[in-house]
């Protein structure tokens, strides 16, 4: 985007520094928004559509953070060491970092997946004016019990059959054992937090949130009611895309990136 | 202790963005360097991080190591649709000069997985500053991958859906109208579309490539059906054009090392090739 700026940035202090870009808009910024990455293999193949997304914004005036929480992407240390409420305190950390850098202006959280639930979460601590969460988990431990299906789907295509059922793999980690989850280590812990559902609106201080479901169809009923049972307040929409965030390959999330950057447009006005 | 730094150089007139892995301060004079390519549609982090820790691994043993975006991809600049192989050989080369220019590192190492892998064979053909070659699940070059590598993975898609089919779910999906008739036949049609202007331009890559002078360790995956040809012809290509190289096989792995045991085995046992080749460019 002419006149726009990707700078590098760290964010805290001593080891554990974290590790971001911040996109600066040409002139002063209108707002500021803080991306959430999703979590696992939906990190790496959402990397481009959320670098393309901050890039978007950023030609719109805003300034956009993007980050990798500790353990995850370019972050420090390993995976397994953290859990959700340590990424919620890196939120926490790079949303005052964002604030910092571009004072006085709206504040808003953007994230996809896991990232959409720690950004729904934060906004209701953090001063957001608005938040957009692509695709968020309303159950945890659906998820969970998806993404262990995940794993014994590829070890049928590389072994001709799965090595352990779901249940085993569910007992490991409620024995406290660690589970290799497709080279991701998951801790017990990790496994506990993010067995958690995505928590809804309290009071009446929720900012405006855009829902967005993502998939070649309708979102299902049971998921929609759920989403819709926490988010009474919410705009919901649907983008009619194969979900890129488990895709091997490119997608185009052009219309998706439109569409947010034009809601957040009218979040501000 | 090893640190670690967000760097952007530029080549072709774009920004490219990635990370820089630099080792403790030794004595012994500038350290050997490692360039990590991902693959076609991945990033600098690799699949399920590989790709860092691999060069926080190396970084510990004295290496310098980059991870950086091609352009079109993950956090560089570029159009993504632009990308080519040849762009990705020339970013490859652009980020060789980024290292040296920043210290004497040598030898410098290409370390590609996938597609990556099939660049970094390319770019090691026509960059002599390139010693060293460690290849994870390398796609074959050019003439090397028999026929269309696409025709081929076409066959298997046309098997696994005939395999469904055999399965009662799929007919009660069927019967519910569930099923997604246009991302089948996709999955089926564009996986059986050769390019073979592309693989003429890859055999002239490949051609270049008999001439290298370097070392070259390929670890492959005993379960990847998209890479068996290719271990089997580039051992066959190496032997025949007397390039030293290694062949590691993980037993079991998938294509992408899916396993913290597999990831680990690929990690480790590139980390012993890279010390030995580190003392024989010493001798």
């Amino acid at each position: 985007m002419p006149g726009t700026l990707e700078e590098q940035v760290e964010i805290g202090e001593g080891t554990e520094l974290l590790r971001g870009t911040l996109h600066r808009p040409a002139g002063t910024p209108r707002c500021a928004v803080l991306f959430c990455y999703p979590l696992f293999e939906e990190r790496k193949s959402s990397c481009r559509p959320l670098v393309e997304a901050a890039r978007h914004l950023a030609g719109a005036g805003c300034a956009v953070l993007r980050f990798d929480y500790r353990g995850c992407g370019d972050g420090p240390g390993d995976f397994e060491q953290y859990a959700p409420s340590d990424w919620l305190a890196d939120v926490d950390a790079a949303a005052g970092f964002l604030i910092r850098h571009a004072p006085a202006i709206p504040f808003g959280l953007l994230g996809l997946r896991f990232g959409a639930n720690l950004a729904l979460q934060s906004a209701r601590r953090l001063p957001a004016a608005f938040a957009v969460a692509w695709e968020p988990i309303p159950e945890g431990r659906a998820w969970i019990e998806e993404e262990l299906r995940r794993k014994m789907v590829r070890e049928m295509m590389t072994f001709g059959r799965s090595r352990a059922s779901r249940g085993a793999l569910r007992e490991q980690l409620e024995r406290g054992c660690l589970v290799d989850l497709d080279g991701y280590p998951v801790s017990p812990r990790l496994f506990r937090e993010l067995c958690g559902d995505v928590p809804g609106e309290t009071g009446s201080a929720h900012p405006p949130v855009l829902v967005v479901h993502v998939g070649p169809r309708d979102p299902p009923a049971a998921r929609l009611a759920a989403l819709r049972d926490r988010f009474s307040s919410a705009e919901f929409r649907t983008w009619r895309a194969l979900p890129f965030w488990n895709r091997i390959g490119l997608t185009d999330c052009s219309a998706l990136i439109r569409t947010t950057g034009d809601w957040i447009e009218r979040a501000l006005t | 202790m090893t640190t670690e730094q967000a760097i952007c150089f530029e080549n072709d007139g774009e920004t490219l963005r990635g990370i820089l892995h630099l080792p403790a301060r030794t004595a012994s004079g500038p350290p050997p360097g490692v360039v990590f390519l991902h693959g076609w549609s991945g990033c600098r982090l690799g699949p399920h991080r590989m790709f860092v820790k691999a060069a926080r691994r190396f970084a510990a043993q004295g290496w310098m190591c980059l991870r950086f975006d091609f352009r079109g991809r993950g956090e560089s600049d570029g159009a993504s649709d632009r990308t080519t192989i040849h762009s990705m050989i020339s970013d490859t080369h652009g980020a060789i000069e980024f290292l040296r220019a920043r210290q004497t590192v040598r030898p410098v190492v290409l370390l590609g997985i996938c597609s990556g892998g099939k660049v970094a064979v390319a770019a090691a053909a026509s960059d002599a500053r390139a010693e060293g070659l460690v290849l994870w699940s390398a796609e074959p070059l050019g003439g090397l991958g028999g026929r269309p590598i696409r025709a081929g993975r076409s066959a298997r898609v046309l098997r696994e859906y005939a395999h469904k089919l055999a399965r009662p779910e799929t007919w009660r999906k069927l019967l519910r109208l569930q099923v997604h008739g246009k991302l089948v036949g996709k999955a089926i049609l564009q996986a059986e579309t050769p390019d073979r202007a592309e693989r003429r331009d890859e055999d002239r890559l490949l051609e270049a490539f008999r001439a290298f002078g370097g070392r070259a360790l390929f670890v492959y995956g005993g379960n990847d059906p998209d890479t068996k040809r290719a271990a089997h012809t580039y051992r066959r290509f190496c032997r025949e054009n007397s390039i030293a190289h290694q062949f590691h096989e993980i037993a079991e792995s998938n294509h992408s090392f899916y396993s913290l045991a597999w990831e680990h085995e690929a990690i480790e046992r590139s980390a012993a090739w890279l010390a030995r080749l580190h003392a024989w460019s010493r001798t």
